[in-house]
C-alpha cells in the first residue's frame, strides 16, 4: 500500500478559548482524533455526533477554513498546514464543500448563475462560454435540475432542496476528488432529503467521489456511508464499518444513540424512558483525564474517571475506546 | 365517547398578497380527541403552521380566517369576542410555536418567566404561582434548580422543555406543538418526544403535533393527518397509516425515508410541492402522482370515509 | 431603443414604484430633491451675486417684487436663500460622501481583517469619537486663514468619518460570518474580492443609510459653526443667513423674513433626510412595514 490515503487525519485537537480575557477555560471542540479515508476506490465516510460533538469543526478544518491547534491534516500525503498559498488554491479545487444552510450559502444580491461562473472562472475550467454552459447543463442535469429551472433566479426564488441540489451540482463541476459535505440535508423537509441523498450516493457510484459526511442523523448515515466515526464531546468513541457499528455497536454511548433514533414504524416504540441530567451537555469542560463520557455512561467504573480508555478492535474493521474491551 | 375535544370544520385561512389569494389553508376538517395526540404531518408550505395558528387565532394580516368553525369543546373559537378567547387560550387550549426555544426573554430568569405566564391569565399572588413552577419543571424532566437558570445556560433541549412547562403552566387539556423537536440532537428530541407523551399518559392532555419528522409521529401519536398544499389527504391511526398508506401521497413520503433498522432504497417525491397562489387544478397532487387519472385533473377529492376507518382523499381509493 | 435603454427605463418605473409604496422615502426624497433642484438653478434664477449690499431697500416686507422680502442690509433674502442653499447642500454632500467614504475603508479594513488591525483602528475611532467635535472645530476653523466652501467640508469630514467607520465595521463583522463568504474563500476569492463582491453589494443601503445620516450630521456641525460667523467668507450659506441676521436682531426688530426661511429650509433638510433613511430601512427590512 505504497499510495498514501486520500484524507488522514492524525491526533487532531482544536482548543477554543472561552468566557472573558482572564478566564482559563478551554473549549475542546477536537480532542485527539484520527481516521483516515483510502485512495483506492471512492466512499462515504460520515462522522456522527450531537451538537458539540466536534464534527462541524473537524470538516471545517478538512476544508482549511479553521485551523486546528495540533494534530495533522493530510491530503493525498501531503500536510495541509504546510501548503503554500497555490498549494491552498489547488487543494480548494480537490475538495468540494456543500455546507448545510441552503439559505446562507449563497449571496442573496445576485443570481444563482453566480454560484458557477465564479467557480469556473477561479478554477479555470473552461475556456469558452459555449464550453462553460454545457458544463453547467451537465453538472445541472446530474443532480436532476434543468436550466430553466434554476438559471437566471436569484435564491430567495428556489426552495431548499433546490439550492442545495445546485451547491452539489457546483461541487461536481469543479470536479473534486472529494467532497466534504456538512449536514446537507438537516434544513431540508425529511420527504425531499432521499433526492439530495441520492445525488451524493451517486457522486460516489458514478462519479468516483469520495464523501466525507457530517450528520447527526444516524438513519441518513446508515444510508449512505461506507464507515462511521461516532464523535462526543470531541473525540471518536467508536469507528469502522457502518453496518457493523449500527448493528452491533460497542461504545455504550453509540448504544444509547442508536437506541434513540425514533424509527418510522409506529410498532418499533421506545421501550424506557430516559433522562437526561439537568446539566445535559452544557459543560465546558477542561482536558479529561478519562473517558469523555463517564458522567453519563451506565456501565462505567473507576478505571473510566482516571484512565483514557484505549482504541481497541473488536472486529475485524470496528474499533471502539472503551475499557470494558480492553 | 362524548364529544371530542376539538373539532375543526372546514377551516380556511388565506393570505392576501397583492399577487392574489394564497390558500394556505384550504378547507381542513379534523378532530381531536381527549388524552390523544393527534399528528399533522406534511412537508414545508403544506399549510400545517398556519393551520396550527389559525386554530388559536393567532393568524396576523395579510393571513385572514376565512371560513370555517374551531369547536373547542363545544364553544366555537373563531365567534368569541377577545375576553373569551382568553378564557380559553393558554389556559385550556396552549401553543408552543416553532422556534419557541429563540423566544424565551434572554434577560429574565426561567422561573420569573413561567410566573409571567400564569400571571396574565390567572389572578394569584407571587407567591402561590412560584409554588407551580417546581411541579411543572419535573413534569418536563428538568430539575427544580432551572428555575434560578437564564436561557443561555440552558441546552437547546432544556430550553425547549422549559417552554413545554411553560405551556402547561395553567393546566390545558390541549396542546399544539409547532416542530418542537427540530434543530435538537437526537437524546435530546427523545427526551422531549417523552415528555409530550407523558403529558398524555400522567396528565391526561391532549398534544396536536404538528412536524414533518415522520418517524417523530411514528414515536408518539396516536392518530396522523397527512397534509399537502392546504388539505388535508389522510387522517387514521398511526399503526394503520404507515403499514398501509392510502394515498399516494403518504406513500410517497413512506418511501422517502431512511430507516436506521434496514437498508432499502429511498426516493424522493418527483417535483414540487405547488404554488398555493395558483393550485393546479382538480386534485392538489395529480402532477406529482404516479397513478394520476383523467378524474384527478378535473374534480377535487373530498375527505371521505374509508372502509377500515381511515379518512382518505382521492377519487382511486374511496369509489 | 437599444437594451440599455429598456433596462434603464425598467429601473426607473421600479424606483418610482418604491417610491409611491413607501411614503416616508417618496416624501423625503421628493422634497430633498427639490431643494437640490431649487440649488441647481442657482445661477439661473439669481444671476448676480446676492451677498452684495445696498442693492435694494432695506428691511421691505414680502411681496410681489422680493418675495422673501430684504434684509437689514439691503439683500433681496430670496435670492440669498437659494445661493445659501446651494453652498450648505454642497458642503453637506462633500463632507457627507468624504466622512462615508473613509468610514467604508476604515470600516471594511478592521471588520473585514480582524486582528491587531482591527483593534488599532477600532482605537482610533473611539478617540475620534471621544474628542468633543464641535468646540474642537471651532478652534480650527477661527485659525483658518480663509474658510471656503472646500475647507468647510474637509473640515467637517474630517469628523464625521468615525460614526460611518463604527457601523460599517459592526455591519462588515457580521455578514463576514456568513456562509457565503466561506464559500467565496473556497472558491479562491482574495480579500479584496470578498470585501467588495460579496460583502459591500449586501450593505448598500446600510450605506446609504449611512451617508444620508453622515450628510445631516454634517450639515448640523456646519450650521453650528456658521452660526458664530465660521463660516465660509466668500459666500452665503443657510447658517451664516442666521448669523448676520441675529448680528442684527432681525427678530427683536421684527424682520422675522429674514430668520425663518433658512430656519424652515434646514428643518426641511434634516426632515427628508431622516425620512429617507426611515424610509430605506422600510424597504429593506420588511418587517417594519406597516
Amino acid at each position: 500500500m505504497s499510495e498514501p490515503a486520500l484524507l488522514e487525519l492524525k491526533d487532531l485537537v482544536k482548543v477554543y478559548p472561552v468566557g472573558g480575557i482572564f478566564s482559563r477555560k478551554r473549549l475542546r471542540a477536537v480532542d485527539n482524533v484520527s481516521f483516515t479515508m483510502p485512495s483506492d476506490r471512492a466512499t462515504i465516510a460520515t462522522l456522527a455526533g450531537e451538537s458539540g460533538s466536534g464534527k462541524s469543526t473537524i470538516a471545517r478544518i478538512v476544508l482549511g477554513l479553521i485551523k486546528p491547534t495540533s494534530g495533522e491534516v493530510r491530503y493525498k500525503g501531503r500536510n495541509l498546514a504546510e501548503l503554500s498559498r497555490k498549494g491552498r488554491l489547488a487543494y480548494n479545487k480537490e475538495v468540494g464543500a456543500v455546507f448545510q444552510d441552503p439559505y446562507g450559502t449563497y449571496n442573496p444580491f445576485y443570481k444563482v448563475d453566480r454560484i458557477f461562473s465564479k467557480a469556473i472562472k477561479k478554477f479555470k475550467l473552461a475556456s469558452s462560454d459555449a464550453d462553460r454552459d454545457k458544463l453547467i447543463l451537465h453538472a445541472l442535469s446530474n443532480v436532476g435540475l434543468t436550466p430553466e429551472e434554476v438559471l437566471g433566479r436569484y435564491p430567495h426564488q428556489l426552495s431548499g432542496g433546490q439550492r442545495q441540489r445546485i451547491m452539489l451540482a457546483r461541487a461536481l463541476l469543479i470536479g473534486p476528488s472529494m467532497i466534504v459535505a456538512d449536514e446537507p440535508v438537516s434544513m431540508i423537509d425529511a420527504s425531499l432529503r432521499a433526492g439530495i441523498l441520492n445525488v451524493v450516493r451517486d457522486l460516489r457510484d458514478k462519479h468516483g467521489m469520495s464523501c466525507l459526511f457530517i450528520t447527526h442523523d444516524l438513519s441518513v448515515a446508515r444510508y449512505l456511508s461506507d464507515s462511521i466515526v461516532i464523535l462526543y464531546r470531541g473525540r471518536a468513541l467508536e469507528r469502522g464499518s457502518t453496518d457493523l457499528v449500527i448493528e452491533k455497536p460497542a461504545h455504550p454511548y453509540s448504544q444509547l444513540l442508536i437506541g434513540s433514533v425514533p424509527l418510522p414504524d409506529p410498532k418499533k416504540r421506545w421501550k424506557e424512558r430516559i433522562e437526561l441530567d439537568a446539566k445535559d451537555l452544557l459543560e465546558v469542560a477542561g482536558p479529561v483525564a478519562g473517558c469523555v463520557f463517564y458522567e453519563r455512561c451506565p456501565q462505567a467504573g473507576e478505571k473510566c474517571l482516571k484512565e483514557m480508555p484505549p482504541s481497541v478492535e473488536v472486529e475485524h474493521d470496528h474499533v471502539v475506546s472503551c475499557h470494558q474491551y480492553s | 365517547m362524548g364529544l371530542p375535544l376539538l373539532e375543526v370544520k372546514g377551516l380556511k385561512a388565506y393570505y392576501r398578497t397583492r399577487a392574489g389569494e394564497v390558500k394556505a389553508v384550504d378547507g381542513v376538517s379534523f378532530s381531536v380527541e381527549p388524552k390523544e395526540i393527534f399528528g399533522i404531518a406534511g412537508e414545508s408550505g403544506c399549510g400545517k403552521s398556519t393551520l396550527g395558528m389559525a386554530l388559536l387565532r393567532l393568524v396576523d394580516p395579510p393571513c385572514y380566517v376565512e371560513a370555517g368553525d374551531v369547536l373547542f369543546d363545544g364553544v366555537d373559537l373563531l365567534e368569541l369576542d377577545a375576553e373569551g378567547l382568553r378564557t380559553i387560550r393558554w389556559k385550556r387550549f396552549s401553543y408552543i410555536p416553532q422556534s419557541s426555544m429563540n423566544a424565551l426573554n434572554p434577560v429574565a430568569r426561567i422561573g420569573s418567566q413561567i410566573v409571567d405566564a400564569i400571571a396574565a391569565h390567572e389572578h394569584l399572588s407571587e407567591k402561590e404561582a412560584n409554588k407551580r413552577v417546581a411541579p411543572l419543571l419535573k413534569g418536563v424532566g428538568l430539575a427544580a434548580e432551572c428555575a434560578d437558570m437564564y436561557p443561555h445556560e440552558l441546552s437547546g433541549g432544556m430550553k425547549q422543555r422549559a417552554i413545554i412547562a411553560m405551556a402547561m403552566a395553567l393546566g390545558p387539556q390541549l396542546i399544539l406543538a409547532d416542530e418542537p423537536t427540530t434543530a435538537l440532537d437526537v437524546n435530546v428530541q427523545r427526551v422531549v418526544l417523552q415528555a409530550l407523551a407523558y403529558l398524555r399518559e400522567a396528565m391526561g392532555v391532549s398534544v396536536i403535533l404538528v412536524t414533518h419528522d415522520m418517524a417523530a409521529q411514528a414515536e408518539i401519536a396516536d392518530r396522523l393527518a397527512i397534509m399537502y398544499a392546504g388539505k388535508i389527504v389522510e387522517v387514521g391511526a398511526v399503526d394503520d397509516v404507515f403499514a398501509d398508506p392510502l394515498h399516494p401521497y403518504t406513500q410517497g413520503l413512506m418511501s422517502a425515508i431512511p430507516s436506521l433498522a434496514e437498508k432499502r432504497q429511498i426516493k424522493s417525491i418527483p417535483g414540487y410541492p405547488p404554488n398555493l397562489l395558483d393550485p393546479p387544478p382538480g386534485c392538489r397532487f395529480h402532477p406529482r402522482c404516479p397513478v394520476a387519472v383523467g378524474r384527478c385533473r378535473e374534480e377535487q377529492p373530498e375527505l371521505r370515509s374509508e372502509a377500515r376507518g381511515r379518512l382518505v382523499a382521492c377519487h382511486l381509493v374511496v369509489e | 431603443m437599444g437594451p440599455s435603454k429598456t433596462s434603464l427605463l425598467l429601473a426607473l418605473r421600479r424606483v418610482l414604484a418604491a417610491l409611491v409604496e413607501f411614503p416616508k422615502l417618496g416624501v423625503g426624497v421628493a422634497v430633498l430633491l427639490t431643494l437640490i433642484v431649487l440649488a441647481g438653478l442657482a445661477s439661473v434664477l439669481v444671476p448676480y451675486d446676492p451677498t452684495s449690499m445696498m442693492r435694494v431697500p432695506p428691511d421691505l416686507p414680502p411681496s410681489s417684487q422680493h418675495l422673501l422680502g430684504t434684509d437689514t442690509l439691503g439683500r433681496d433674502v430670496a435670492a440669498q436663500l437659494i445661493h445659501s442653499i446651494r453652498q450648505s447642500l454642497t458642503i453637506g454632500a462633500m463632507a457627507g460622501s468624504i466622512g462615508t467614504l473613509i468610514g467604508i475603508v476604515v470600516g471594511f479594513m478592521a471588520g473585514y481583517k480582524g486582528g491587531l488591525v482591527d483593534s488599532g483602528l477600532r482605537t482610533l475611532i473611539d478617540v475620534f469619537l471621544v474628542i468633543p467635535m464641535w468646540p474642537l472645530m471651532v478652534v480650527i476653523a477661527s485659525y483658518v486663514q480663509f474658510l471656503t466652501v472646500p475647507v468647510m467640508a474637509g473640515l467637517l469630514a474630517a469628523f464625521s468619518w468615525p460614526w460611518p467607520a463604527r457601523a460599517m465595521r459592526a455591519q462588515v463583522m457580521s455578514l463576514g460570518q456568513r456562509e457565503f463568504v466561506n464559500l467565496a474563500k473556497l472558491t479562491n476569492l482574495n480579500s479584496f474580492e470578498i470585501a467588495f463582491q460579496e460583502i459591500m453589494p449586501n450593505m448598500l443601503s446600510y450605506i446609504g443609510a449611512n451617508f444620508a445620516n453622515a450628510v445631516a450630521g454634517a450639515m448640523m456641525a456646519e450650521v453650528g459653526l456658521e452660526i458664530i460667523g465660521l463660516g465660509p467668507q466668500n459666500t452665503t450659506t443657510l447658517g451664516l443667513m442666521l448669523y448676520w441676521a441675529m448680528w442684527r436682531g432681525a427678530l427683536v426688530r421684527g424682520i422675522t423674513w429674514w430668520v425663518f426661511p433658512p430656519i424652515v429650509v434646514l428643518i426641511s433638510v434634516f426632515i427628508s433626510l431622516h425620512l429617507i433613511n426611515m424610509g430605506l430601512d422600510e424597504v429593506y427590512n420588511p418587517r417594519l412595514r406597516r
